[in-house]
């Protein structure tokens, strides 16, 4: 963008300047600005103070039930906490995990409306902690040693009971 | 323990140090989880909520995670939970309500359980400069150690089960806190703010939640935590911000192509207020060190005074100097004692 006073040089730097009660937003050149005696301003002066409002804030907000009229409202009511719709939707908050489950579809929509789907999608399978696996692999184990036993394969399950005190000195040693 | 005890030291995750950390100053995940069989933190009664920490810190405790340091906020003075707002270890929110609540703290601070705030458990982890994978996978295994002990309540309709609709899903909120001093000198802040929200993300000001934004930080974090896995959170959350890095550094090569002189002398007089000032505000300051912070990224000041800025943010606030000065102070003392700080802190730093 050309400085917009001498129209000649690139003007990457934006001058706000308060004149006659008015603000002036000048894109400039260093040249000009020199001239007229302006400098940049390092503070974050206008950018908007708080970021642009979306469904999520607004829902947040409870905004998104000034629209329904109170009566319109279905009258459900979650069993195991007390939480009517009507209060849900007035503070945002369910009452307890049994709260969704009583709202049904109007769940839904909501979730629809603030995060723009309906499914929830999770790929990330939980990490279990080396100690809950160390107690998973001993259950594995377990029966294995029984198994060989009952078949009397007494070398393979000898070699399953090392394993296990094995594993078991390390959950110890934790 | 006392809060006033955590004042005196540097929390790890301010450490300078981790990648790009030139733009991003640091990087945070949280996970939302709430206890089967409880109703949620803002319906409980006294005894219940008595129940649900108990539980929780159990739980800590069994996982390894360790008692570390558990403060009960309704427990503490007013002036100890200031401390612990400052140190962004727990929100106001949490402060503000009676009953058993209050923050887990481990490791040096750069990871913390918040208990019985909006939902049972508010787990998060900090680290220094742009790497929200690490910071997720920090938080993810604090949560799973966690998840052995106790259930956490989740569907496989709705994922992991929150008090608030907006969290619901993975219950995961992820985000990083940018200088963007260049982007907001050309005006072009406007068109990345404009395009953040239509991307799904929300920018706050560097305390958080309603707060105004100064000193050209932002924190910027996603909105939507359900409908999509962690994964896709994460790498949309990297491919974002990345690019808003690079439109950062070409910023910043223009306005060092057009105007060095006057950046360098803003750079520059910045740090002569920094180190010869009397009296000084927090809202000076701030913005003082954005300028500082800009001079570490050309090269103008040595690498490690980064760590030193981050401390100055979070120990001159106002219960941090009063927790060093040793008594209450009102607004006009606590400017001439952040700036005799700020002055001391800058003694070193070559000009």
């Amino acid at each position: 963008m050309k400085c917009q006073v001498c129209n000649i040089n690139d003007a990457q730097i934006v001058f706000t300047q308060i004149v006659d009660n008015e603000k002036l937003v000048m894109r400039i050149c260093i040249d000009c600005a020199r001239e007229k005696g302006l400098s940049i301003e390092f503070e974050s002066a206008d950018i908007p103070e708080k970021s642009p409002k979306t469904a999520y804030d607004e829902f947040f907000e409870g905004k998104l039930n000034e629209d329904t009229p109170v009566h319109d409202l279905p009258d459900i009511t979650c069993l195991s906490c007390g939480l009517t719709f009507r209060a849900f939707k007035s503070d945002g908050l369910f009452g307890c995990d049994s709260c969704h489950e009583a709202f049904g579809g109007h769940v839904k929509e909501i979730l629809k409306q603030i995060h723009g789907y309906t499914e929830h999608k999770s790929f990330m399978k939980k990490r279990k902690s080396p100690r809950a696996k160390a107690r998973e692999d001993m259950k594995d184990l377990k029966s294995s040693l029984e198994r060989y036993v009952a078949n009397e394969e007494y070398e393979k399950a000898a070699e399953i009971r090392d394993k296990i005190a094995e594993i078991q000195k390390g959950m110890e040693e934790k | 323990m006392n809060p006033r005890i955590l004042s005196f030291s540097i929390p790890d995750w301010l450490n300078s140090g981790g990648p790009d950390d030139g733009i991003v100053i640091s990087s945070r995940a949280r996970l939302a989880r709430n206890l089967k069989g409880y109703v949620y933190a803002h319906r409980a009664g006294k005894k219940e909520l008595g129940e649900i920490f108990d539980v929780i810190v159990d739980a800590a405790a069994e996982s390894g995670l360790g008692r570390d340091t558990v403060f009960r906020t309704n427990e503490l003075e007013t002036s100890d939970r200031n401390i612990l707002i400052e140190r962004h270890l727990i929100s106001t929110a949490l402060a503000s309500k009676e009953g058993a609540r209050g923050v887990l703290v481990a490791g040096s601070e750069s990871a913390s359980v918040m208990i019985n705030e909006e939902d049972h458990l508010r787990i998060q982890a900090f680290l220094p400069g742009f790497d929200p994978e690490t910071v997720y996978d920090k938080v993810r295994d604090m949560e799973s150690k966690i998840a052995d002990e106790v259930q956490f309540s989740f569907s496989k309709e709705f994922g992991y089960l929150t008090a608030c609709p907006t969290n619901m899903g993975t219950g995961l909120r992820i985000s990083v806190l940018i200088h963007l001093p260049a982007l907001v000198l050309t005006k072009e802040i406007q068109k990345v703010l404009r395009s953040t929200s239509q991307l799904g993300f929300a920018v706050r000001g560097y305390k958080g939640e309603g707060t105004d934004i100064i000193g050209n930080m932002f924190q910027m974090s996603n909105q939507k935590s359900f409908g999509r896995t962690e994964l896709e959170i994460i790498e949309n959350l990297k491919t974002v911000i990345g690019n808003i890095i690079d439109y950062e550094k070409k910023s910043i090569g223009l306005l060092m192509k057009e105007a060095s002189s006057q950046i360098l002398d803003k750079v520059w007089r910045s740090i002569g207020i920094l180190k010869t000032a009397r009296v000084m505000s927090s809202h000076e300051l701030i913005n003082l060190i954005s300028a500082v912070r800009l001079g570490l990224y050309l090269g103008l000041i040595e690498k490690h005074d980064s760590l030193m800025l981050n401390d100055l943010m979070i120990s001159t606030q106002p219960e941090h100097l009063q927790a060093k000065h040793g008594a209450v102070l009102d607004a006009a003392e606590r400017d001439v004692l952040r700036a005799d700080i700020v002055r001391e802190r800058f003694v070193d730093l070559n000009v």
